[in-house]
């Protein structure tokens, strides 16, 4: 670095030693609060649920945990971004669903091999998302209303190839995705360890690199962070097509979880299980702060939520209740958080 | 410095229509290393329109723009900054809720090894021996830009320019919003600036402060420049005539 200004060293700075480096913290820690509060919340459950219920913590109850909730988690990356950068996406439901039901039909129809069948959903999904991005991205209007449109949108799409039907005789060749034998290695489900996969590198990503750090930039100021250079559009742009790809993919995980048929349900309230997933992990919903893991713990107590009401024996619509209390609470902690830094 | 003769800023002749609407009429200035020029005019002068036209974010529909001693045509902010114009904006142009030494890195960080990983060691040690150097006390280049007073982070944005000026600084109303104390912080800074070689253009209302810190005022009458003076050889009362068109 030849800085131009080290020409006049004004008097006796010289080497001075400031302890602020040693008080300060490189932010963003790695692991926050919500993080951690996460992951005692989940331990508990985990620990109630299994005095409770001793069939919870053998495989036939921990692998479908983990597979069910692999799906939103891979999405919940992506909407993570997207949600960073200020914006937010509720068309990912219908997303799955086109991916869904045009990788299904293409299986049936032709036979095709477990990657090409793979690309063609991550394809599908891709261009959804690219549709999604041009048009907040350029367009220039809110997010949300956007996605709402398209999430009809892309349902329309969708329920055209359905033709009021089901696809029918899906073939296996996404079981390796399953939850049954063959989508396991080493008694891990394969659709969790792609999930932490990208999760990892998503995570990396977000906080090693100047490319991620620009997403919580444009969340935190969309304004400054263009005076200061950074591609605000292209940025956005990258972050819906992003949840649009990992939707493709989630929805390879979504055909491999059911039986040979898919109906056009599918998908649906997708949107609103990845966000949550998203604020309980810690996310702002307006911006600019949030992490990867905190969804990743969110997904997952979510999923926890919903198999204890179930293995419990209680009414399925508890686990509503107790999803919307987490994420009452999980705001209500970000709200308290940005008002305190406001009157500190 | 690098500098020899040649002006950081010469402008000259420098318009700008907006479809029938003159902005600016042929203005000429120039700013000389170590110089503080002040701009000075009522609303709707055209003060913001030539801190634009000079920053990049506005091209001019006439004259010409000169750098260092060389001419230039900006098609964006970019470029300015390329070029090494930097501008403090009223509105700070800060991000609250990122740490110090990534708003002052913002658009350009530094990187390492091949997975060109931000190297926030060395940036927050660079922003700690600037900020000590233009003496902005704060409490870490690590803490969050939220959490400085305003006067603080004033001083980030000023110290942001200094590091990546190489040559002028432009200010816009960079004291509009604060108090007595933190003004007369980020004026040393200001004076910190200028001691160390760089022109300063600001665009101040505050014609106390005009005459404390700059060496010359030049002011905007409904885009015409009605004239420059050194402050050593002017008073308020000239320039306020300057600027309302009153004589008094």
């Amino acid at each position: 670095m030849s800085a131009p200004t080290t020409a006049t060293p004004p008097g006796g700075v010289g080497e001075v030693v400031h302890d602020a480096p040693a008080r300060g913290r490189i932010l963003p820690r790695p692991v926050t609060g919500q993080e951690v509060v996460l992951v005692v919340v989940i331990a508990a459950l985990w620990l109630v649920l299994g005095l409770a219920t001793p069939a919870f913590f053998t495989s036939g109850s921990i692998i479908p945990l983990l597979v069910s909730m692999s799906p939103i988690a891979l999405i919940g990356v992506g909407m993570t971004i997207v949600i960073i950068t200020g914006g937010i996406d509720v068309s990912v439901g219908s997303i799955v669903m086109v991916s869904a039901v045009v990788t299904a039909q293409a299986l049936v129809d032709h036979g095709l091999s477990l990657p090409v069948a793979v690309l063609l959903s991550v394809l599908v999904g891709g261009v959804l998302g690219l549709v999604n991005g041009v048009l907040i991205a350029y367009g220039r209007v809110q997010a949300i209303i956007i996605t709402f449109g398209t999430l009809n949108l892309f349902k329309f799409v969708g329920l055209q190839f359905f033709g009021s039907s089901t696809v029918e005789g899906i073939p296996a060749t996404f079981a390796f995705f399953g939850r049954g034998e063959a989508g396991r290695t080493l008694g891990i489900p394969h659709s969790f360890l792609i999930m932490l996969v990208v999760a990892t590198a998503a995570w990396f990503y977000l906080r090693h690199t100047a490319g991620g750090r620009h997403f919580y930039a444009i969340g935190g100021d969309a304004v400054a962070a263009r005076l200061a250079g950074v591609a605000v559009r292209r940025r956005s742009l990258i972050a819906y097509v992003l949840t649009g790809l990992l939707s493709g993919l989630a929805a390879c995980f979504v055909i491999a979880q059911g039986t040979t048929s898919l109906a056009a349900s599918v998908g649906s309230g997708t949107e609103l299980a990845v966000i949550a997933a998203v604020v309980i992990g810690g996310t702002s919903i307006t911006g600019g702060r949030g992490s990867v893991l905190g969804t990743v713990l969110g997904a997952l107590l979510v999923q926890t939520v919903t198999t204890g009401v179930t293995q419990l024996g209680w009414q399925s619509q508890l686990s509503d209740l107790f999803v919307g209390l987490f994420i009452v609470v999980a705001v209500g902690a970000d709200l308290v958080r940005q008002r305190s830094r406001r009157t500190s | 410095m690098t500098t020899t003769t040649a002006a950081p800023l010469r402008l000259e002749g420098v318009s700008k229509h907006f479809g029938g609407v003159t902005a600016i009429q042929r203005f000429d200035l120039e700013v000389a290393p170590g110089e503080i020029v002040a701009l000075v005019g009522d609303n709707g002068a055209g003060k913001s329109t030539l801190v634009k036209i000079i920053s990049g974010l506005y091209q001019p529909s006439e004259g010409t723009i000169e750098i260092n001693g060389e001419q230039v045509t900006f098609r964006d902010a970019a470029d300015a900054r390329a070029k090494g114009v930097e501008v403090v904006y009223q509105d700070l142009a800060l991000v609250d809720l990122q740490p110090v030494y990534m708003n002052l890195f913002l658009g350009r960080e530094l990187r390492r090894g091949p997975l060109r990983v931000l190297d926030r060691k060395e940036m927050a040690r660079q922003t700690q021996q600037l900020v000590e150097d233009l003496d902005v006390r704060i409490p870490s280049a690590r803490a969050l830009l939220g959490d400085l007073s305003g006067g603080q982070r004033q001083g980030i944005a000023i110290a942001r320019a200094t590091h990546w000026a190489s040559g002028l600084v432009l200010m816009d109303e960079p004291t509009a919003a604060l108090g007595v104390a933190e003004t007369a912080k980020v004026e040393e800074v200001i004076l910190k600036l200028k001691s160390r070689g760089a022109a300063v253009l600001i665009v101040s209302h505050n014609l106390d402060q005009v005459f404390r810190i700059a060496d010359r005022v030049t002011v905007l009458r409904r885009g015409t420049q009605v004239g420059t003076r050194p402050t050593a050889g002017t008073d308020k009362n000239e320039v306020i005539g300057m600027i309302t068109g009153l004589s008094s």
